[in-house]
């Protein structure tokens, strides 16, 4: 026991004083969310801009002008001689124009041509608006009354407030997404962390020594669990960090004027979360899938010579992990988080740790969440015992590349 | 060789029995047994792929033999008896981003020490080495001689009762090979059992007391350096006469008692004779053929010996 405390030891200190462990706690949030700050700054720009970049031909009254400066005053527009609809349309095509208004109430001529760029439902409530002042005024209707009738505002419309129930499945979504993400960004770095350190020993042939002081299986494990350990002190960092920007954030919003109900809205939700059990429910189910998939990266390390030989053996480990992300997506974000696929998946052990825990926000039976624990703790049990039979054989080879069979052959060897 | 009178060399404190090791279809070891008295540096020497390595590993409890069994001071080896060990790998490793105390530390008390006990020991060596200075070093920025100290000063932190040392003198240069020599013969003279694994036969024949030569995994070689020495030395003389009767050398050819080769036949003639049966008096046979410049009884280099041992398995 104490060797194993001291194996742990060193592999919890060696990672956490290591610079890439620094930049990975440190750095890496900042750059995720300046990632999403630039994403959603070029986005809304984007947006913005859209009208500015279409281009239209109009051949209609000087009335129909006015109004689409008006109401579009972003879309170029070019005055056009009066010519046939096709000969415009054909204009339109040669010179690259967006579209056509070709419009003149008096005339019976109400066309627009265009492509899906132009804003067609506007420029048509434009277009008709005109065409029925034109009708009312034939015939004789007073023009005070006509402005009343053809006044567009004469519905107000007002756009219902998200309810509490639509931001509760937003921020359980988010919060689901992202302990998804987090375990198999947390595995896939933890595991090869695993993987590195035992290829370490191998090429500096320190394991020489290790292994005639501890056994294989010990060494194993302490590699294993102090990795572990170091993830885990990543998560409450990132926890604490999260919690207090959001704190911040919420701070720092005005109290008052137009986004502020809503966010107020939105903070309720989000201090209402019950941290404890998402805290206590990531820590199982990291652990349990991290321990699970370890085994993997383990006998990979020890299998092979080089980092450059892992690739062949990394992939199929990649595989289980992305999918579970992306059927929780699905499934559980966008579907029914208590259906059938969700629930499948979240008891298969390669992609339960992930499904599991996206499940959970959306509420999941204890029985569920205590059997999907029991079924990845057989699992683990057995691919850290099928690890630590290769493992003990593979760090001691050195010069050939393995194929599956040999480590099949290596797991029963004495 | 250094004069063994301690009372301690009589007690043995590593007795292999018997040991066999099969890996599929290959045998690396049959049969193999070796006795080492405490105190004393036994060679264990052989071609790559005899079965050394194995043979180390077993001892090491790295991997399990087959059959046979191994004492440590009388009693069947158990996990336990790993911090009475001590083993230094042919190829030499540390972890690098580790300073020396940190890594001296990490492993004696892995092998049992406290930690005040591993700063002791660690200071006497670094002391003894001179240099105390690269205490905080990390072993990536050391030379590969200075590494090669550091990784001996971790195998003997711990004080083991039985070392293993696999090619000690690898990537020394001559002056710290010998400085590391004084030291291993120094910690045999004070009671440490030394196995001494290696290629190079000049240096065995330095410094161990007793060997065995493994081949295809079978002791074909075994004993004291200086009656395997003797053994060999026995059967062959060169013999050097001036003024040789002609027909007397024919004569002498001819004897079965000696099978006679004529390594030079010039103004004087230069003889290797290797003697068949042992109560003949050669001396006095050459002595009548001509006037004897030199009778030397031929004593074969280790590495010879070996060669023709390993020729004639």
């Amino acid at each position: 026991m104490h060797k194993l405390l001291l194996i742990i030891k060193r592999e919890f200190l060696t990672k956490v004083r290591s610079k890439a462990y620094l930049v990975l706690i440190f750095l890496s949030p900042l750059l995720m969310l300046g990632m999403f700050a630039a994403i959603f700054y070029f986005a809304s720009k984007e947006e913005k801009a859209n009208d500015s970049k279409i281009s239209l031909l109009t051949i209609t009254t000087p009335e129909i002008n006015r109004e689409l400066s008006k109401v579009h005053p972003n879309i170029e527009y070019q005055q056009g001689n009066a010519v046939s609809f096709n000969q415009a349309k054909q204009l339109v095509d040669d010179m690259n124009y967006n579209g056509l208004i070709y419009a003149n109430p008096s005339l019976d001529l109400m066309e627009i041509y265009g492509d899906k760029n132009i804003p067609f439902q506007s420029l048509k409530s434009i277009l008709e608006k005109h065409k029925r002042k034109y009708l009312l005024a034939q015939n004789n209707i007073n023009p005070s009354l006509i402005t009343q009738v053809t006044n567009t505002q004469m519905v107000h419309v007002t756009h219902k407030e998200q309810s509490e129930d639509e931001i509760k499945k937003w921020v359980k979504g988010t919060v689901a997404v992202g302990t998804g993400y987090l375990v198999m960004m947390f595995v896939i770095i933890y595991g090869n962390s695993v993987m590195r350190s035992i290829i370490e020993e191998k090429n500096s042939r320190v394991i020489e020594i290790m292994v005639c002081t501890v056994k294989p299986f010990q060494l194993l494990l302490g590699k294993i669990i102090g990795n572990a350990l170091a993830g885990l002190l990543q998560f409450f960092i990132w926890g604490a960090l999260l919690l207090v920007g959001l704190f911040l954030i919420e701070t720092s919003f005005p109290s008052s004027g137009g986004e502020a109900e809503k966010m107020a809205q939105i903070f309720t939700v989000i201090w209402d979360i019950n941290y404890l059990e998402i805290f206590i429910s990531f820590v199982l189910f990291f652990l349990s899938g991290y321990l699970l998939y370890s085994g993997f990266y383990a006998s990979v390390g020890a299998a092979v010579n080089s980092e450059t030989d892992t690739q062949q053996f990394v992939h199929p480990i990649l595989l289980p992990l992305m999918f579970a992300v992306y059927i929780g997506i699905v499934t559980v974000v966008n579907g029914n988080a208590n259906g059938s696929t969700a629930t499948l998946f979240s008891f298969i052990p390669f992609t339960s740790p992930i499904v599991m825990l996206m499940r959970i926000p959306y509420g999941v039976p204890t029985w569920q969440i205590i059997l999907s624990l029991a079924l990845l703790l057989v699992s683990f049990i057995t691919t850290v015992y099928i690890a630590s039979k290769i493992y003990r054989i593979g760090i001691l080879t050195y010069g050939n590349k393995p194929n599956i069979k040999q480590l099949v052959k290596w797991m029963f060897q004495k | 060789m250094l004069p063994k009178e301690k009372a301690f060399m009589q007690e043995t404190i590593l007795s292999i029995q018997n040991l066999r090791k099969t890996y599929g279809a290959k045998t690396a070891l049959k049969d193999v047994s070796i006795h080492i008295k405490k105190g004393t540096i036994y060679g264990l020497i052989g071609q790559n792929g005899a079965g050394k390595t194995t043979l180390i590993r077993i001892l090491n409890q790295i991997i399990e033999a087959d059959s046979g069994q191994i004492l440590l001071n009388n009693q069947i080896i158990s996990p336990e008896d790993i911090k009475s060990l001590g083993y230094l790998p042919e190829e030499r490793g540390l972890y690098k981003n580790m300073s020396i105390e940190e890594q001296a530390l990490y492993f004696g008390q892995l092998k049992g020490m406290t930690k005040t006990a591993a700063k002791e020991q660690l200071n006497y060596w670094l002391e003894r080495f001179d240099i105390v200075n690269w205490k905080k070093k990390k072993i990536q920025d050391l030379s590969k001689g200075m590494a090669q100290k550091v990784q001996f000063i971790i195998t003997v932190l711990h004080q083991p009762e039985l070392l293993i040392l696999d090619e000690p003198f690898s990537g020394f240069d001559p002056i710290n090979a010998q400085l590391i020599a004084d030291e291993i013969k120094n910690l045999a003279k004070h009671g440490t059992s030394i196995i001494f694994s290696s290629h190079r036969m000049e240096s065995v024949a330095d410094m161990c007391d007793a060997l065995s030569l493994i081949h295809h995994g079978e002791i074909v070689l075994e004993g004291s350096i200086t009656d395997i020495q003797k053994k060999y030395a026995k059967e062959i003389y060169e013999i050097h006469l001036m003024d040789a009767d002609k027909n007397l050398v024919t004569a002498f050819l001819e004897k079965e008692a000696y099978s006679t080769k004529i390594i030079e036949d010039s103004a004087e003639l230069k003889l290797e004779v290797t003697k068949a049966n042992t109560t003949d008096d050669l001396l006095k046979e050459v002595l009548c053929i001509g006037k004897l410049t030199l009778y030397k009884q031929y004593v074969p280099s280790l590495q010879e010996i070996f060669i023709k041992t390993i020729e004639n398995a």
